[in-house]
């Protein structure tokens, strides 16, 4: 019995050391990606079957429409109509901007390419903000890739399995987006503070023209988002006379405790660019 | 998984050999796929250690089936599961393992409440650290709030123990001594 315990404790040092190893090289390089990314074949049916309670609630409720839907649908054509309209004129505005940029010779803006993506699971750890995406390298997907929600940037591709990606949203601790000020340009970058839905501007000297309800799109700065995509909007601004820096709380516009879909995002003009 | 670790699992009893092969890494499976249901946000925080429980059970009841090794791979595939840093939770599930056999004759001995209190501390511990790394690598705050899922792993502990202790007499594996 002695022995158990002796051979148990040798056997605890050397795992930790193995451990320790393993964290190390997992942190500094990339060489056990490949593993990983082979090894998500084996997590993804747990992941399949967690999504299962929840995927069959939805499911069973779309049988059963109540109120609520059908006032979703009138909303939900309101808007198509809205939108429709917003369209047609801009089809006018990007015929008439593609001739106004050959004009000037500049490169042209095309399209940037989609594709969707459902989100598998969202609470992978409570310490960060990442999720689960079902399109993996078999789709394309690279890391660093934005991903965007119908209404403004979710985050970026942090991770790439075969058939699976984790995405580092905006709002992560570790995640810092290089953005412009919709109404006058001003460049700054909007900074994840691990709240759900709060970003910070945390860059901003005190007489930067800023103000509340701001829109702040992606300004391209950095190469990896495409520019002019919707962010975040400014929410509050806090003035304090004794420190350099204004200290600015914003909302993502991406409602990201809602989003089921996510979109991928190529950029196009990177991709004739390389 | 588990009798291949320390091999000397076989003498105990061999009748059901069925039941005694799945039951273990049948029960740790059924722990990480709780850990990744969908949970709401609220209950964030509050997730009770499932796999901990699970594990901490069978180093409790077979530490010569289940122990350090079975321990340190179920930790290995937390990470593939949670896409943490490979070894991360292999350390802590290999640290529960370590605690539970070295002295599972005296933990065994305690009433059930009295293991709650040491699941706490065992949760909280391995909390604690995979929040410190996360915070040496992802540069997360250290928040206190955490520390409800150690709460909720205690509490749900004397349920997870009738259930385990239930289907290991149900598969005929015996407790090592």
């Amino acid at each position: 019995m002695n022995l158990l315990q002796i051979s148990t404790l040798y056997r605890f040092l050397f795992l930790i050391l193995l451990s320790v190893g393993l964290m190390i090289v997992d942190h500094r390089s990339d060489n056990l990606r490949a593993v990983r990314s082979m090894a998500s074949l084996l997590t993804l049916p747990f992941h399949a079957v967690g999504e299962l309670p929840g995927s069959v609630v939805t499911k069973v409720r779309s049988y059963y429409p109540d109120d609520s839907v059908y006032r979703e649908l009138e909303e939900l054509r309101k808007k198509q109509l809205k939108l429709e309209s917003h369209l047609q004129r801009y089809d006018a505005l990007v015929a008439e901007n593609s001739r106004l940029s050959r004009l000037l010779a500049a490169a042209q803006r095309s399209e940037d390419q989609v594709i969707l993506a459902s989100i598998v699971n969202t609470g992978l750890d409570p310490y960060s903000h990442r999720i689960l995406i079902n399109r993996g390298a078999e789709s394309g997907v690279f890391i660093g890739q934005p991903v965007i929600a119908p209404d403004g940037v979710l985050g970026q591709v942090s991770e790439v399995n075969l058939n699976q990606s984790v995405v580092t949203l905006v709002t992560d601790r570790s995640h810092g987006i290089p953005v412009q000020v919709q109404r006058n340009g001003l460049r700054t970058i909007v900074q994840g503070q691990g709240a759900t839905d709060e970003v910070g501007v945390p860059y901003l000297p005190r007489l930067a023209d800023i103000r509340k309800g701001d829109i702040l799109v992606t300004s391209g700065m950095g190469g990896r988002f495409p520019a002019g995509y919707k962010v975040a909007e400014v929410v509050e601004i806090i003035t304090d006379a004794n420190a350099a820096f204004l200290s600015i709380n914003a909302r993502t516009t991406a409602r990201i405790d809602f989003v089921k879909q996510v979109l991928l995002v190529w950029d196009n003009e990177r991709l004739a660019s390389e | 998984m588990g009798q291949r670790t320390s091999g000397i699992g076989m003498i105990s009893r061999r009748s059901s050999a069925t039941g005694y092969r799945w039951v273990i890494p049948g029960s740790l499976a059924i722990a990480m796929l709780l850990t990744v249901l969908p949970y709401p946000d609220w209950m964030l925080f509050a997730v009770p250690n499932w796999v901990t429980l699970v594990l901490f059970y069978w180093c409790l009841a077979t530490p010569k089936k289940v122990g350090v090794g079975s321990g340190w791979i179920t930790g290995i595939l937390v990470d593939l599961l949670l896409h943490t840093l490979f070894g991360l939770h292999a350390i802590t599930k290999a640290f529960v393992a370590m605690i539970a056999v070295t002295a599972h004759r005296r933990l065994r001995m305690y009433h059930l409440w009295q293991q709650c209190i040491i699941v706490f501390i065992i949760s909280a511990v391995e909390i604690a650290f995979v929040n410190w790394v996360f915070h040496l690598t992802n540069d997360v705050d250290m928040r206190l709030i955490f520390w409800q899922s150690a709460l909720t792993s205690a509490l749900v502990w004397p349920v997870v123990y009738t259930i385990l202790r239930y289907a290991r007499q149900q598969s005929g594996i015996a407790e090592d001594r």
